[in-house]
């Protein structure tokens, strides 16, 4: 018995039909060919299908639509300005912090919630933030470059305005 | 040399796609209409099926079709044609908890599963051999029969003259290694999209590291014409050795679609990654070492059992790869192997980042320190008084065309403070683990007291692509085909080449645009399909090197085409052009190019960006020599010459080319409960030539990752009738973002001249050294030897109980 | 994998909630918090459980017959607690401090009450899982769940904590140690939520007394871990710093949290110093009777006891003394 809900993905309005057992995940990958949030386990433990909801990174494959009806689903896709990089994504690509690349939307979204609520992370707070997002390729180094890199660059910004 | 592309950091060339979430893997591909498939796994470790009744499941609504072992053709396949000992689907047996026993295809992804619960199977348990390490014992239960006492490779090596080097010894010590089977963990799992055309091609889009191999495993499994398989990679979220071989996943998806004319699709479940394993196998190593009192290395005797669960898989060569590749870094002129590759009713284990050689290396580097404190050495400069140098060979006829060893022992001695730290040590005892009662209550539970530092070194070498395929044959091993676009200015780089994450695609790119004078921004890498062209795959560490060589090879066939095109038109020497920024030069000062320039003009009337002034452009150029000599194509193949000894077994380890990587860990052990952080990890690693920087040192630090994993936290754990018991990514530890310290990559560059640019390895000589680096500094600040992986905290307690006892 | 069909009911205020799940307290219902056990729990597993030999099969039997599941599956509904917003908020009120049931991990974790006031509640937040778990992870859901290494509840039962089950017959108010019975197992009766825990001041321990609480967790990595161990202990200190009240509970090493009440009764009187210290670890090992699984050893788990409970009475005298910088 499928139930009508109204939700925000992306700062656009959706209206769909779901089953009370359709997860946020399948729901953005499946119906809305929203596939760049990632399965890596499906059971909250990799971390791939990290995204925002309400400003706060959760696993989208432990969530159930209904439960995301009436709130904010921020993803990957809606990061980036059309093609141009949010800074976080720019740090990511020129740090070399993305190499199979299956986590990086995960790091890239849990990394931004970061950010906004912590303007200056250390590394301590950065590992500690990402550290329910596993990586199997780069060895975090990399990540936590670009992470750093990126506060200072939006911490400039910030300044400059 | 200094190049305008190559050596240098630019970003990756899928980077955009992958950090804007618009990259497709496998599992984000869709056909219309598709099916969804679901396969029933055995749930017993080795049994008979008496019968399949698979009516109930076939009547639920949305069934498309049903497989089982009585359907599947009657051909058995693997990795090496000297084992081929799987079929599709279990035929009259199961071997393992997970073994695939039936496959539905349906309309949704919820009623082939149901489907699968509705199949009711009779079985008849036999006995099981769970015990790699007795299971060539007399009684034992066969898994196959024609594996006799469970052994389904065995290698006996003599080189030199063991017994005579050790009437020369002065010390000479026993020690053992042992592992436990590991998982690779990459975070997407194996996902198959597969579906047929009108003229009956069979096309398999799948989370691949080989198209090539898959698909002639494929064709030879489901009998196809081999002219009729296309495998197709996107993109691929990490493979590290599992991904090389086919599965179950693409064989019953590519079954199921012949069967229904559908397309279907199947990904697996994070649990069905452990339950398919082909990770990594079990270790258990005794090796004897024999050296005189001034540390030279005199022989080694090396007796090795690896439990490689039910099938044979890439088991022949991992056998092998856990021999020979103890040839090396060092001086090493007498060297027996014994190795036996065992199978039992477990899930199989195939290729892991390093093959065989990571736990043998693990092994040795750890006696080494052991014989370094023996006689009073440091360990550090034990291994420099031995280590190997270009121009060399191994006993077992593995020539070091390059071998960076020594530069990258100093250059982790150097950088992580070795010197320093060793001195600061030698004037405290390393203290055994103290019983926990007599620990100062001053201990505030955060650190400080209690916690103990340590150091340790280890070091290993790779192959940099293996010398020969693994099939019998002289095909080329990497072949790419490069079209210059007719329009001028950009160039197509075509290839079987496999990028899983490591960036060979960037590499080719790289290359490429060296070679034209252009941009990396101006390449096009497509790649990973079997119908470009034939590439072996990403395993071995061999795509750089081989697939390099291609690339750089078809680029200059282009780069000459378009030269001579130019140099006709002009009336100049074709051998006086070149290529250069995006111009093309002279050697003799300037061109007169204008008649090309007023064509080029006159062709693109209208258009605002032409080139006005300086020298004859790429763009230019390209364009002409298509409109003279017709679409401008060039092609590049790598074959390795002949390789290796003579001797059985010779060709596993052989390699053009060998990287070699250094390490330094740096540890801090909770002497009361054992855990283990790893601070820093310095290491130094002879690449031979970084093509790109940024991913050499990417390629570093993941190496060092996974090994800290292997070595500290990764095992899966078996209950005593096969189930595995941590089939998912809690229970399977592998390092998070707390759990890895610094790492610090230096890139070592010695110019192997077999390799393109003198470029060669790095994916799998990286993590040699780790597993050893780390165990000896656990002994550096803990005092206790860890001779079975993984070192968890609980281990590394109750071994020093054991040890003060 | 997917999940099983359900029905699904989420109330916007608690007593329509009660209402329902009296309603429905025969049928199959299970409370939705914050999903990340419960929607674990749910899912299909790889090989059915219809598939694999129950039990007590006994392989010399001869031949055995996978069993397809029941033709019957009552309808599973879940309610969700999300959208009831009286079951959130953590306040200091005159009988003690009360955090709601739905309240986040991280909430906990965030909390500067917790932090000051419930020190082991706070350590075992900020370790649990890792911090997308804590971000939906809830503190009631973490104590129905009930799993003897559960992160909140073992400081929960060292601080005393009490757990509000109410009805639409009435309200109960429990320890959190009788309220866990076992694995898994609780006193909650079908048509009862858990909605508040409550930390009461009383004459024991009256909001102005000194005390301190602790947890530490040993595990194998340093994140997404359950604990192998954990220890977690709350001192009332009195005149001249002498322990007044003290508890200990230790965590998966019984089939419950597990309150070493001798351990804890040696400290009284005491000064919280070196030889009380270890004195009342030797008992805890002692006292406490863990089991070997995959995650640790009998022996490993035992010796830990005695290391964690050290560890965890010196971080009470630590923040005790205020020498420990906020964590």
């Amino acid at each position: 018995m499928k139930h009508l809900i109204q939700l925000t993905i992306n700062s656009r309005q959706y209206e769909v039909a779901v089953e009370p057992r359709k997860t946020l995940a399948e729901l953005l990958r499946n119906d809305l060919g929203l596939t760049g949030t990632k399965i890596g386990c499906s059971i909250g433990d990799c971390g791939a299908c990290t995204v925002l909801l309400d400003g706060i990174p959760v696993f989208s494959c432990l969530v159930l639509a209904m439960e995301a009806e009436g709130r904010e689903v921020l993803t990957i896709e809606g990061v980036a300005d059309g093609n141009l990089l949010h800074p976080i994504q720019r740090a990511f690509v020129e740090r070399g912090a993305i190499q199979c690349g299956y986590c990086t939307p995960g790091m890239v979204l849990n990394s931004l919630a970061l950010i906004r609520h912590t303007p200056r992370p250390t590394e301590e707070q950065i590992r500690r933030a990402l550290s329910g997002n596993l990586c199997r390729c780069t060895g975090y180094q990399k990540i936590i470059e670009a992470v750093q890199e990126a506060a200072e660059m939006l911490q400039a910004a910030e300044g400059g305005q | 040399m200094s190049y305008r592309v190559l050596n240098s950091r630019v970003p990756r060339v899928d980077a955009f796609d992958k950090v804007t979430g618009r990259a497709q893997y496998t599992d984000d591909l869709t056909r219309p209409g598709m099916l969804y498939c679901a396969i029933l796994h055995s749930p017993l470790a080795h049994a008979r099926i008496v019968r399949i009744d698979t009516s109930r499941a076939a009547q639920l609504k949305g069934v498309k079709a049903i497989i089982t072992g009585r359907d599947v053709p009657d051909v058995t396949f693997g990795v090496s044609p000297a084992r081929y000992d799987e079929t599709i689907l279990a035929v009259d047996r199961v071997r393992y908890v997970g073994d695939e026993v039936a496959a539905v295809a349906a309309s949704d992804l919820e009623t082939a599963l149901e489907a699968v619960s509705l199949i009711e199977v009779e079985y008849e348990e036999l006995p099981a051999v769970l015990d790699g390490l007795h299971a060539m014992e007399p009684g034992m239960p066969l898994v196959h029969e024609k594996y006799a006492r469970n052994l389904c490779a065995e290698v006996h090596w003599n080189f030199g003259d063991c017994d005579a080097a050790a009437k020369e010894a002065d010390l000479i010590r026993t020690d053992t290694m042992s592992s436990k089977m590991q998982d690779a963990a990459f975070i997407e799992p194996q996902a198959v999209l597969a579906e047929t055309d009108g003229a009956g091609r069979l096309t398999m889009f799948s989370s691949t590291q080989a198209p090539h191999y898959i698909q002639r495993t494929l064709a030879m499994a489901l009998k196809l014409p081999l002219e009729k398989v296309r495998v197709v990679k996107p993109a691929v979220g990490g493979g590290f050795g599992p991904k090389a071989s086919c599965s179950t996943a693409e064989l019953v998806t590519c079954m199921l679609v012949l069967k229904t004319g559908r397309p279907v699709k199947m990904t697996f479940d994070r649990e069905e990654v452990f339950l398919h394993s082909r990770a990594r196998h079990q270790f258990f190593h005794t090796m004897t070492t024999g050296v005189k009192k001034d540390g030279t290395l005199l022989f080694l005797r090396h007796h090795c059992i690896l439990d490689g669960g039910a099938f044979a898989s890439f088991g022949i060569a991992t056998v092998y790869y856990a021999g020979s590749l103890l040839g090396g870094p060092y001086r090493l002129k007498n060297m027996i192997y014994d190795g036996y590759r065992v199978v039992t009713n477990k899930p199989a284990c195939g290729a892991q980042r390093g093959h065989g050689a990571v736990i043998a290396r693990a092994c040795f580097e750890t006696q080494l320190d052991r014989i370094a404190e023996e006689i009073g050495m440091d360990p550090l400069e034990l291994r420099l008084k031995n280590v190997m140098g270009t121009g060399e060979t191994t006993c077992n006829e593995l020539y070091m065309s390059s071998l960076g060893m020594r530069e990258c022992l100093e250059a982790v001695r150097d950088a992580s403070g070795w010197r320093q730290n060793r001195l600061a040590r030698r004037s405290e005892a390393t203290p055994p683990l103290p019983p926990p009662s007599i620990e100062g209550a001053e201990d505030s539970g955060k650190g400080g007291e209690g916690k103990r530092r340590g150091i340790g070194v280890a070091c290993g070498f790779f192959v940099s692509g293996a010398g020969y395929p693994i099939y019998r044959s002289t095909t080329h091993h990497a072949t790419v085909v490069t079209k210059v676009n007719e329009l001028g200015g950009s160039v197509i780089v075509e290839s079987g080449a496999a990028d899983i994450g490591q960036g060979s695609d960037t590499v080719l790119a790289m290359i490429t645009a060296e070679v034209l004078g252009i941009d990396v921004a101006d390449v096009k890498a497509i790649t990973g399909d079997s119908d470009l062209s034939v590439d072996l795959g990403a395993y071995s560490s061999r795509t750089t090197l081989m697939a390099g060589h291609a690339a750089k090879e078809a680029a200059e066939a282009c780069r000459d085409r378009i030269l001579a095109s130019v140099a006709k038109r002009l009336g100049v020497e074709a051998a006086d052009l070149y290529l250069e920024d995006h111009r093309v030069k002279s050697r003799r000062g300037s061109l007169d190019f204008h008649s090309i320039r007023e064509e080029f003009s006159r062709e693109h009337f209208g258009f605002t960006d032409l080139p006005a002034d300086g020298e004859l452009t790429f763009r230019e150029a390209a364009r002409v020599a298509f409109l003279d000599c017709g679409t401008i194509v060039g092609t590049g193949s790598y074959k390795p010459p002949k390789l290796g000894g003579s001797f059985k077994g010779a060709t596993v380890g052989t390699s053009p080319a060998f990287g070699c990587s250094a390490q330094v860990a740096e540890v801090e052990v909770d002497l009361a409960t054992g855990e283990v952080s790893v601070l820093k990890v310095t290491g130094a690693h002879d690449c031979g030539f970084a093509i790109n920087r940024t991913q050499v040192e990417g390629q570093m630090q993941g190496s060092v990752s996974m090994g800290m994993g292997e070595a500290l936290m990764e095992e899966v754990h078996f209950d005593g009738r096969g189930n595995i018991l941590n089939a998912n990514l809690a229970e399977y530890k592998i390092p998070t973002s707390l759990d890895v310290g610094q790492l610090n990559a230096i890139i070592v560059e010695t110019i192997e001249p077999n390799g393109p640019f003198g470029a060669k390895e790095v994916g799998e000589g990286a993590i040699m050294p780790t597993i050893p680096a780390i165990l000896n500094a656990i002994y550096d600040a803990s005092g206790v030897r860890i001779t079975e992986l993984p070192a968890t905290p609980e281990r590394i307690i109750l071994t020093g109980k054991e040890e003060t006892e | 994998m997917r999940l099983p069909p359900f029905n699904y009911f989420s109330p916007t205020r608690l007593e329509e909630a009660l209402a329902w799940l009296h309603e429905h307290a025969d049928e199959s219902v299970k409370i939705l918090a914050g999903g990340t056990d419960l929607l674990v729990d749910l899912r299909r597993k790889v090989i059915p459980p219809s598939h694999r030999p129950p039990r007590d099969y006994n392989p010399a039997a001869g031949r055995w017959v996978t069993q397809a599941p029941e033709e019957f599956r009552p309808p599973l509904t879940l309610m969700a607690l999300s959208r009831t917003p009286e079951l959130r908020g953590i306040r200091e009120l005159p009988d003690g401090i009360h955090i709601g049931a739905m309240t986040t991990i991280r909430e906990l974790e965030e909390s500067d009450l917790v932090r000051e006031r419930l020190g082991g509640l706070h350590d075992g937040a900020a370790q649990l899982g890792s911090p997308l778990v804590r971000n939906r992870g809830t503190y009631g859901g973490n104590l129905c769940n009930a799993r003897p290494a559960a992160d909140t509840a073992i400081p929960t039962v060292a601080l005393g904590g009490r757990v509000i089950l109410k009805s639409i017959r009435g309200e109960r108010n429990l320890l959190l140690d009788d309220f866990i019975t076992g694995p898994g197992v609780t006193l909650r009766e079908r048509d009862e939520l858990l909605t508040e825990i409550v930390f009461p001041f009383n004459t024991d321990n009256p909001s102005a007394t000194p005390c301190a609480s602790g947890y530490i967790k040993l595990a194998n990595r340093k994140s997404l871990e359950i604990a192998v161990v954990g220890a977690a202990a709350w001192i009332l200190f009195g005149e001249e710093e002498r322990v007044v009240s003290a508890r200990i509970a230790l965590g998966a090493v019984a089939p419950k949290p597990l309150l070493t009440i001798p351990a804890a009764e040696s400290l009284v009187g005491c000064r919280l110093d070196a030889p009380a210290i270890a004195e009342a670890a030797r008992i805890a090992a002692e006292y406490a009777k863990p089991i070997s699984d995959h995650r640790g050893s009998r022996e490993y788990r035992a010796r830990m006891v005695e290391v964690l409970v050290r560890r965890v009475l010196c971080r009470c005298r630590a923040r005790a003394l205020n020498l420990e910088s906020v964590p």
